[in-house]
């Protein structure tokens, strides 16, 4: 590793910064920790370029700033688009791995969430016990659907697989949702919140609560993918028969892999519902939003987890912040689709229009030289 | 017995249109092997604009007809062209464009719709007569009789024309059909527009029955692309008859039993019918399987 003192470039800029403060302003230790934190900072640059940390590094900072800077409305869509990124990283785990689409994401999030609501307004033991036992009934609900809809994949895959996840959706809505007992007869369940004021407060507690478990599972998801379980799922997914040939059982790993999605998608409902104080409306649970879901991951170019949390911030974020402007949400989340597909779909020519623009006005040393 | 009949001829008219969209999902299947869920934005605003004109207007129904299947058409037409620019793209993103496309046009189409879901008139008018104890609708009987000769022309226009000769060419191998000089696009973008004529005629067809409610045609497609996956994604008979006993099913359930079931149940029966469908479709047709990401 190179030290601050063998690096010419810093040691050229620690000796013009002593030059500076041969002025009075600036103590020479001053000038010291100025040049040690520029190093530092440059140091991390490096380190962010080579090891391709940019996306995750910029979602990151973008989620910080966003705690800081933001007012209470675009928090409330930054912590609505925090919980679609943990949806949209759980889609992620079955798509990126086992090669299947689910599309029911909306349907299991919502009987999820519908779940948790009714348990956590109802229960009579206590707002606390009816809080913890409707996170656990919630989240089992996610998983025992998600898990059920993965065993439709142990006998079909592809596009019959998206079509039994559909069956799954489709029953979820006609037929759950159509009964009072779940949906509170569509006025909705009211879920206990925490009551904050100050610059602290509740919608900015919420956003903070989000923000880590979000990243929380963003770290899983990552951790899962490079663990023995994912290099499983992925041999399970790409060829079965070799993985079944060196002894996987392919059941288990495949059920594995949607119990985690699920738990994930199941964690997304819960934070919804408990940010806005109320589980999703049926609305937003129907199989335009299962597919908007599935959508994330895809359109993010399924190459990374960033840019899942990128596609989910823009989804959710732009239309709840846009409203008052009047745009259509359909609209908006129709345009959001089709732009991240065309930027997706063209990196390559993008790039070289990036980089043709940083060209501009740069002198070109062939030209300087005399040899072009 | 009676009310078993009437249910029998709400499922076949529903059935019908399952059937209707199932057809041009196949049709955009085959020759693209794109699953096309813009299928339903073309059928929303199609539906918009024959309620539009008819009704706010004045125009006469029939003309409203013939203006929203020309729509249909071009858009269809249209998304065609660009799933052409957008060969190289990896089939589900196209799905997923399709449906981006889907929310477009349901954003149209809802500047043009009221803040309540309106009646759209029938193109059949409003008459009917009594059957075995059972009042059918004109509107009933048109949908069944006009999907039923949409799809028996389609069929023979495919199986006995030149045109049909040269789609199935495409169908089957588009490499070989370019090679002998079959200009590949034309007959591409064709295709779309007849699917996007057959997505508006099922989206007029399917909102005259109840009243203008944009969701309710997303599950139309929903249903008619269940019904194209029980056959197979390739037969265009297997796959209007699982729209049509996709339509059947839920109609007769539903109307049998709905004051006797609770919310909701009646739906059961078309959702069991395609899970059943699709397990065993997906076992002995396992083609489709390469359809992954």
């Amino acid at each position: 590793m190179l030290r601050t003192e063998d690096n010419p470039a810093t040691s050229a800029q620690d000796a013009k910064a002593a030059g500076a403060s041969a002025d009075g302003r600036t103590g020479p230790r001053m000038t010291s920790a100025v040049g040690r934190t520029a190093d530092g900072a440059r140091r991390l640059y490096s380190e962010i370029k080579t090891r391709r940390l940019g996306l995750p590094a910029c979602v990151v900072l973008a989620a910080i700033v966003g705690f800081f800077a933001l007012p209470d409305d675009l928090l409330f869509a930054g912590t609505n688009s925090l919980a679609a990124a943990v949806i949209g990283v759980g889609l992620f785990l079955p798509i990126a791995t086992l090669r299947e689409m689910p599309l029911c994401a909306a349907g299991v999030m919502g009987l999820g969430a519908m779940n948790f609501g009714h348990i956590a307004s109802q229960f009579p033991g206590g707002a606390a016990w009816g809080i913890f036992l409707g996170i656990l009934a919630g989240l089992a609900t996610s998983i025992g659907l998600f898990v059920f809809t993965g065993l439709a994949s142990l006998v079909v895959t592809g596009l019959y697989f998206v079509v039994a996840s559909l069956v799954v959706q489709a029953a979820i809505e006609k037929v759950a949702f159509a009964i009072p007992g779940i949906t509170s007869g569509g006025v909705g369940w009211t879920v206990p919140q925490a009551d904050l004021s100050g610059w602290f407060d509740t919608q900015r507690f919420y956003y903070l609560t989000t923000a880590i478990v979000a990243a929380a599972f963003g770290l899983f998801a990552w951790w899962v993918l490079r663990s023995r379980l994912g290099r499983h799922a992925v041999l399970v997914g790409s060829v079965p028969e070799g993985a079944s040939a060196v002894g996987l059982r392919n059941w288990m790993v495949k059920l594995l892999i949607f119990g985690i999605s699920g738990l994930m998608i199941g964690v997304g409902g819960l934070l919804l519902a408990t940010s806005n104080g109320t589980p999703p409306t049926t609305q937003k649970l129907g199989i335009v939003w299962s597919v908007i879901y599935l959508a994330i991951p895809v359109a993010g170019g399924l190459r990374s987890l960033s840019s899942v949390w990128l596609v989910a911030a823009a989804f959710t974020a732009l239309p709840i912040y846009l409203e008052r402007l009047l745009v259509p949400p359909n609209a908006l989340s129709g345009g959001i689709l089709l732009a991240a597909a065309v930027i997706g779909q063209n990196r390559d020519r993008l790039g070289r229009w990036v980089t043709r623009l940083r060209s501009i006005g740069r002198t070109r040393p062939e030209l300087a030289t005399g040899d072009a | 017995m009676a009310i078993f009949l009437s249910a029998l001829i709400i499922g076949l008219s529903v059935g019908t249109i399952y059937g209707l969209a199932a057809f041009g999902m196949v049709m955009s299947y085959r020759i693209s092997k794109v699953v096309n869920l813009g299928q339903a934005g073309i059928s929303a605003l199609c539906a918009t604009m024959y309620w539009w004109i008819a009704d706010q207007w004045g125009a006469p129904l029939l003309v409203s007809l013939a203006l929203a299947l020309i729509l249909g058409t071009l858009m269809g037409a249209a998304f065609g062209y660009a799933v052409l620019r957008m060969t190289s793209w990896p089939k589900p993103l196209l799905m997923i464009v399709s449906l981006a496309v889907t929310l477009v046009l349901f954003a149209v189409a809802d500047r043009f719709l009221p803040d309540f879901n309106p009646n759209a008139p029938s193109p059949f008018g409003d008459g009917g007569f009594n059957f075995l104890l059972t009042y059918v609708t004109s509107a009933q009987i048109g949908t069944f009789l006009v999907c039923i000769a949409v799809v028996v022309f389609t069929t023979w226009v495919v199986r006995k024309l030149r045109f049909g000769l040269f789609v199935r060419g495409v169908f089957d191998d588009p490499d070989g059909a370019s090679t002998l000089g079959i200009p590949l696009d034309g007959y591409v973008v064709s295709v779309w527009a007849i699917a996007g004529a057959m997505a508006a005629l099922a989206g007029v067809l399917a909102t005259n029955r109840t009243s203008l409610d944009i969701n309710l045609l997303m599950f139309v497609m929903v249903w008619g692309l269940a019904g194209a996956v029980l056959g197979g994604m390739e037969s265009f008979a297997l796959a209007f008859l699982g729209g049509l006993s996709l339509g059947t099913a839920q109609g007769v359930v539903g109307g049998t039993f709905g004051g006797v079931l609770p919310p909701g149940i009646e739906n059961l029966s078309a959702i069991v019918v395609m899970a059943a469908g699709v397990l065993y479709a997906g076992t002995k047709r396992r083609h489709l399987a390469t359809l992954q990401t």
